[in-house]
């Protein structure tokens, strides 16, 4: 058995962090099922993404869904997001995570639902040093009555790793390191 | 090879282009559980005791191909089709070894929403349809249309769901003999807020009377449930009707009908309780069609549809989640009870007749978001209402043919009670953090069992003289051979995808 408390002591991998705190501007956008209209994403899953971003040396500063929320309603491609978003004053750095949560299956007692994830990072006056990262993540949820905000919060550990995984592709490019 | 052709076909189908799109979810457990004192790798009989530890190897594989995919941001109409394959082997961890044989196409299905009637959604298929799962027990107590393939439909609001369907259970009760057997069902769920869901739901199974059918019920006259159990009904006619060329008397034909019904209360998100989920189901069991005895080299069918249409079961169970330390301890509380009865059957133990309760606790504690440390422990008890079904002991058989309650020898053992405690506990990994279902799960437990049943886990032992005489030495003593205490280490891997 001690072996495996070893585990524990498994160094991770280092993160790959700016030069120097770096402000970023973060928008985080949920597709309810039969709406146009995006909403925000939970508390905690904003909270794990500034995380990640914090780790990184990014400063996060969230932009509320009031901002975006009627924009993004017509503005469906993620293309057309980052376009819109970039046109605001400003050259802050933008990174963008817009989830979709769809219904799978019952299966053998639990509710497997998949989070389908974009997440793009765009410094706006400079768009071609953009990345982006599509997936998706299936979850399950023990209760029916757990919904899509409890799946988008299952899906946190995978999301937390995949989007980090694309920040430091971005800093990374920045830093030349 | 019966059973491997319609696998690899099936194998072959999904490996076509036209599932190139689809996605893929599914559910495996693998384990190995060296067992070194003879038994087959459970620690105990059955899930009563908890599932941990008393399960073996699973997998399970749905493909969903969207059709018509759904758009998050439109009411048009979309459709999907499901595809599921399961079975409980898995090469190297059981008996079966992995054999493709041992797996089955339980579920396909299409479904099609916002046709005709915004927010329904239409299922042609197999049904399947449940209020939640015992986790602890591994066990669906309220669920409905299980066993039926035909069309449903369901609609879900924000405060009412409610599914109706209806279609065929003959080949799922009567796989080899299939006879129509039209069953309708239906659900009913209303939410309170996020704090309260109540739920009921009903089944029923009519099967008509088909006069030439000889898979339809009919019950054959003079079949004492005497006779259905010692299988001696034609002997004992031919004795008492000597000379009749006919020796089996004409079965009569007849309907049959059945149902269950369901029950459902949960509540929770409330301060340190995750959620409590109540479930309840009343069950009269569906009539059985025939056995077959022999007799003089002639096999004669007696129909039992009278014999076994008394059989009711009641089952209860609670599963209650506590947040006792967030991010640190959770504990999972289960309880279960069943009670079986069988109106036609007083003189025989039967799994059929018998009650039986346990109640399980698991608690989890999170070192770090990875690695857990597991406890678990359970106690139950089963009661036979027809005499003395379970072995206490190796020579049990000898005392019970002495028991002046049991003229006819009917039961097996010398005990009519079975208790048994189990306590597992080990190490856990779950990459993904913490929460006791939180998956994949990597583990390695130590698991104790103590039963008054003597030697109550699946096993090899010697079941004759001959073998015991032959298998063990002359100098070990049979009393010396009696075991009550099993224990098991296991190396277990879960993960949902």
């Amino acid at each position: 058995m001690w072996p495996f408390l070893l585990f524990a002591c498994v160094p991770r991998a280092e993160l790959v962090t700016a030069r120097a705190p770096t402000p970023v501007e973060l928008v985080v956008v949920t597709q309810p099922a039969g709406s146009r209209a995006p909403t925000d994403a939970p508390a905690s899953v904003y909270s794990a993404i500034e995380a990640v971003l914090s780790a990184r040396l990014l400063t996060p500063t969230r932009v509320d869904s009031a901002v975006f929320s009627e924009s993004f309603s017509t503005r469906r491609s993620t293309a057309q997001r980052l376009s819109w978003l970039a046109a605001r004053p400003g050259d802050t750095v933008l990174v963008l995570v817009e989830t979709e949560v769809e219904y799978y299956s019952e299966m053998n007692g639990r509710y497997r639902w998949t989070v389908s994830v974009v997440a793009s990072v765009l410094p706006p006056d400079r768009p071609l040093e953009a990345v982006e990262a599509s997936f998706e993540i299936p979850v399950f949820l023990s209760f029916y009555h757990e919904r899509e905000d409890k799946a988008l919060e299952a899906a946190v550990p995978v999301l937390s790793r995949r989007l980090g995984e694309l920040v430091d592709t971005w800093v990374a490019g920045q830093t030349g390191g | 090879m019966r059973k491997l052709v319609p696998s690899l076909f099936l194998f072959a189908a999904l490996s076509s282009p036209a599932w190139a799109g689809a996605d893929v979810g599914g559910y495996f457990r693998v384990m190995t559980r060296p067992d070194l004192v003879g038994g087959d790798g459970k620690l105990g009989y059955w899930n009563l005791y908890g599932r941990l530890l008393n399960e073996g190897p699973y997998g399970a594989v749905e493909l969903k191909l969207d059709v018509l995919e759904r758009q998050p941001t439109s009411r048009e109409l979309w459709t999907d089709l499901h595809v599921k394959v399961e079975g409980g082997s898995i090469a190297g961890a059981d008996a079966g070894n992995g054999g493709l044989g041992n797996l089955r196409l339980s579920q396909v299905y299409v479904q099609a929403g916002n046709l005709a009637i915004n927010g329904v959604t239409w299922r042609m298929g197999t049904l399947e349809s449940n209020f939640g799962d015992l986790g602890l027990y591994d066990m669906r107590l309220a669920q409905v249309l299980t066993d039926t393939v035909g069309v449903s439909a369901r609609y879900e609001g924000g405060v009412v769901d409610a599914l109706i369907g209806v279609g065929d259970a003959g080949y799922t009760l009567r796989p080899d003999r299939y006879n129509s057997i039209v069953s309708p069902g239906g659900t009913l769920r209303v939410r309170a807020g996020g704090h309260v869901e109540l739920g009921a739901g009903a089944q029923a199974y009519l099967e008509p009377e088909v006069v030439g059918n000889r898979n339809a019920p009919y019950t054959t006259p003079g079949l004492s449930y005497d006779d259905y159990v010692r299988r001696d009904f034609v002997a004992d006619y031919a004795e008492e009707n000597p000379g009749e060329s006919t020796v089996v008397p004409r079965p009569g034909p007849t309907s049959a009908s059945s149902y269950k019904g369901v029950f459902y209360l949960g509540f929770g998100s409330l301060g340190p309780l995750t959620w409590n989920n109540l479930f309840g189901s009343y069950t009269v069991r569906h009539p059985d069609s025939y056995v077959t005895e022999s007799y003089n080299g002639v096999d004669y069918d007696l129909y039992v549809a009278g014999l076994t249409d008394e059989r009711t079961v009641l089952l209860l169970g609670d599963e209650l989640q506590l947040r006792l330390v967030p991010e640190r301890l959770d504990l999972v509380v289960g309880a279960l009870y069943g009670l079986h009865r069988d109106a036609d059957n007083n003189i025989a133990p039967s799994d059929d007749d018998r009650r039986y309760w346990s109640a399980v606790a698991r608690a989890q504690v999170y070192l770090s978001p990875v690695v857990h440390l597991l406890g678990e422990g359970s106690y139950a008890e089963e009661r036979s209402h027809n005499g003395k079904q379970w072995r206490n002991h190796y020579d049990s058989l000898f005392a019970n043919s002495q028991d002046p309650d049991d003229p006819l020898a009917l039961q097996f053992g010398d005990a009519d009670v079975r208790t048994t405690i189990q306590g597992k506990g080990g190490l856990v990994l779950n990459p993904l953090g913490p929460g006791i279902y939180t998956r994949p799960s990597l583990r390695i437990l130590y698991g104790i069992q103590w039963s008054s049943q003597n030697n109550a886990f699946g096993n090899s032992y010697v079941e004759s003289l001959d073998q015991y005489n032959y298998l063990y030495p002359a100098e070990v003593s049979a009393d010396e051979v009696e075991r009550h205490v099993h224990q098991l280490v296991a190396l277990e891997a879960e993960v949902w995808f």
